[in-house]
């Protein structure tokens, strides 16, 4: 499946001051993943659109989002680390024609990819820090991911794999739009 | 709504998130082992999230008068990277933090001028009560508080200097000031 970028700081290694050897850079995914929530859920909040439910599971994912990137800057800087706001590591897939006013179900669909994405990276991650790359083992940070990040994005994905399998039989039907409806307001209860 | 005011509380929810993001590289550099100010990166933490959350009652707001049905990607472009990422001490930073709060509070009162007075003669007297009640509001409240930590600040470090910020962090960690 095909990835957006994630939301999260990811830290690709730590620069530690007593380590010897080679600095690893500092990794710094785009926060705008996070703004990309934020219009999602404004896009579904105008009158037009008027889906609670959806602006109100986008609009979490924002301030989830939010929170955990401050929680990564502290767990960077406990490392030693500093956090690079420079350029975005995974590039910009969408700049040219990035485009948040979608569909329920496309929507959807963008968010599991862009939580995929970031699961992703981070088993690309976890596998440095361990015994994968010969100069760099960093058992603290497989803990990390392990035990704090890959918990919350197994079940952020889940969560979101399970809204598309239902969005797209429902929408199957025959009811479509009252579907859609009733969707949206079991999404508000959540 | 009418234009340019649609147009100026657009461009204000990216004023918003770009403070938001030059308040949370201060609480990343303050951070570091080497700064070591645990007070202030929580106070520019929060600092942080609260322009968030004024960004996200700017586009509330828009929403309740109907706007924003297009054109939602464009409300933020992409680069909201912070200027500076790193400062000498505590003082330097909140000076900076003054600097864009007034910066921030001038472009408030733009809009405020904007909206009140345009070529289509349609005074917005809603919106404006909502900006200069809410949004002033706490625009100089959160001016008058850095203001005030500014100067306690200056006259610690001037008489004694690293254990003067030392005491100052704490303090804030504290949630004494």
């Amino acid at each position: 499946m095909s990835v957006d970028r994630p939301h999260q700081l990811h830290v690709q290694v730590w620069r530690h001051r007593h380590r010897r050897g080679v600095p690893p850079a500092v990794r710094q995914p785009p926060l705008h993943p996070l703004l990309e929530y934020l219009l999602m859920s404004t896009h579904y909040a105008n009158y037009e659109k008027n889906r609670p439910g959806f602006e109100k599971l986008f609009r979490g994912l924002s301030d989830d989002t939010w929170k955990d990137a401050i929680e990564l800057i502290k767990y960077i800087t406990t490392r030693g680390g500093e956090m690079n706001f420079g350029t975005s590591a995974l590039g910009e897939e969408d700049a040219d024609a990035p485009n948040f006013e979608l569909y329920e179900l496309q929507s959807i669909a963008k968010a599991l990819d862009m939580e995929k994405k970031l699961a992703v990276e981070a088993i690309r991650i976890h596998s440095e820090a361990t015994r994968k790359n010969s100069k760099f083992h960093d058992p603290e940070i497989s803990y990390h991911l392990e035990h704090e990040f890959m918990p919350k994005q197994r079940d952020i994905i889940r969560k979101l794999a399970g809204y598309t399998t239902d969005l797209s039989s429902l929408l199957d039907g025959p009811d479509s739009s009252l579907s859609l409806f009733l969707f949206d307001d079991y999404l508000t209860k959540q | 709504m009418v234009d340019p005011c649609i147009s100026k509380m657009r461009a204000q929810v990216e004023e918003e998130l770009k403070a938001a993001m030059q308040y949370m590289a201060m609480g990343a550099h303050f951070s570091k082992d080497t700064i070591n100010r645990p007070g202030f990166a929580e106070f520019f933490f929060k600092a942080a999230s609260e322009e968030r959350e004024h960004a996200i009652k700017i586009i509330s707001y828009l929403l309740m008068r109907g706007e924003l049905t297009s054109k939602v990607s464009d409300l933020i472009k992409r680069n909201l990277n912070p200027q500076t990422t790193s400062w000498a001490n505590g003082v330097s930073a909140f000076k900076d933090a003054l600097r864009l709060e007034a910066s921030v509070t001038k472009k408030i009162r733009d809009i405020i001028i904007v909206c009140e007075n345009n070529p289509t003669h349609f005074n917005d007297y809603h919106l404006v009560d909502y900006l200069t009640v809410d949004f002033l509001g706490e625009q100089y409240h959160g001016q008058r508080d850095i203001a005030g930590k500014v100067s306690t600040l200056e006259k610690m470090m001037d008489r004694h200097g690293v254990l003067g910020e030392f005491l100052f962090d704490k303090k804030m960690l504290d949630g004494e000031l």
